[in-house]
């Protein structure tokens, strides 16, 4: 280190030595200093809370993060049919519960197959109560002579459903009983599937 | 290749879940698909539903169904009210050991102009029966122009006296066709309902195999 401070001008060999020479601090300038340092409150300790909210830097992979958020999706999905794993919501299971108390556990749903005859028709789906009446819910598929059909499989009990034919025509089964009338100037018809609840 | 921390670590989060939770929730959600105000208006009904112990997907459904048929939100409301309204009547002219369907079915007759009392009629003399099908047959004979008086007292008769579900679905064809070949809708009622055969109340019905009303290709 020495060779090297040799090796420097000689003006700047004297900048080093005024840099590297202790201050002299005044004795009383020391002690105000020193009292007023005392006089500062203790740090208090940081709360377990805070280290919750205190900004964190977190590293991860991006393969890493993809994976940690598929496994959190997973979980939802896992968790979400396990709760609704009959498809009703569970204010409606306890509603049905408490209306027929009688009734066992496990009802068996059971396919039906409905066919409408609309030959000149582009498209025909099914709506009702069963689909939420969401006309891209449930399509019905050209049969070679002309009808459409389709197979939901439903559970025992009363069902009000309609045709829905080219998007906006809304038109009863003429196969099954008429429901009563639907208030919105359409017809609909019933299908009561067999079972303990009909 | 050092790609910085956590703030793309929540993009990526964000970009898997959010889509994850929109899909969950429509799933999950059909009240969605209201607008805003009416599904408000509807869920209120729904919870009153809740408290009156009476079902609320009906309600929904119709709420639902009025969506599909792209009516105006004043008038989907005024449905689902009157469908809350038929489904208490229904209730308190039934009792309340009644299940769901017989619940609906029994709303919608009241809908077409049954009376709570001839309701109640049919509820007192069901012993361990089940009211849905008489009723949807009851419906259905209404919609075809059945004087409902005739209607009501003819399946209340048959109820009586024993019939099944087999019965009330082959007199509702027999009906159908009658009317659909020219015949008085009353008469053609009480035509077939006389080909029904009497039996003891909680008989087993005539046939074992059950074509049941809803198989509707085999019509």
């Amino acid at each position: 280190m020495s060779d090297e401070l040799s090796a420097l001008d000689p003006s700047v060999q004297d900048v080093i030595a005024e840099a590297r020479r202790p201050v002299a601090v005044d004795a009383s300038a020391r002690r105000l200093l020193m009292e007023a340092v005392r006089a500062e409150p203790r740090p208090r300790r940081a709360p377990i809370l805070a280290w919750f909210v205190a900004p964190k830097r977190l590293t991860m992979p991006p393969l890493a993060t993809l994976a940690a958020a598929a496994g959190l999706v997973g979980i939802g999905v896992i968790a979400g049919y396990t709760i609704n794993r009959d498809g009703r919501a569970p204010t409606e299971r306890a509603s049905r519960a408490a209306v027929t108390p009688q009734l066992p556990d496990s009802v068996v749903p059971r396919a039906i197959k409905f066919v409408l005859i609309a030959p000149q028709a582009s498209q025909v789906a099914l709506v009702g109560d069963f689909n939420g009446w969401d006309t891209g819910a449930t399509p019905a598929e050209r049969q070679p002579d002309g009808s459409w059909a389709t197979v939901v499989t439903l559970r025992p009990g009363r069902h009000v459903y309609s045709f829905v034919v080219d998007g906006t025509h809304f038109i009863a089964d003429p196969a099954a009983p008429m429901a009563p009338d639907d208030g919105y100037g359409q017809k609909n018809s019933v299908v009561v599937v067999a079972g303990a609840s009909s | 290749m050092k790609v910085p921390s956590s703030r793309w670590s929540l993009v990526a989060l964000a970009a898997l879940l959010v889509p994850a939770g929109l899909v969950a929730q429509g799933e999950r959600d059909p009240l969605a698909r209201l607008p805003a105000s009416l599904r408000y208006d509807v869920e209120v009904l729904m919870d009153s539903a809740r408290i009156y112990g009476l079902p609320v997907l009906p309600l929904q459904s119709k709420a639902l169904e009025g969506v599909a048929k792209r009516a105006p939100e004043r008038k989907i409301m005024a449905e689902v009210i009157r469908e809350f309204r038929s489904l208490r009547d229904a209730r308190v002219a039934l009792g309340p050991s009644v299940s769901v369907d017989e619940l609906t079915a029994a709303a919608g007759a009241l809908r077409l102009g049954i009376t709570q009392a001839q309701l109640a009629q049919m509820a007192r003399s069901r012993t361990d029966k089940i009211l849905t099908v008489p009723l949807v047959v009851l419906a259905d004979l209404v919609s075809r122009g059945v004087p409902k008086d005739t209607a009501s007292s003819t399946i209340f008769q048959l109820f009586q006296k024993g019939a099944a579900d087999d019965d009330f679905q082959s007199l509702w064809r027999g009906v159908e066709r009658d009317i659909d070949s020219g015949t008085d809708p009353g008469q053609a009622l009480l035509n077939r309902a006389r080909e029904i055969p009497s039996r003891s109340p909680g008989a087993p019905p005539a046939s074992t195999t059950r074509p049941d009303i809803s198989e509707t290709q085999d019509r």
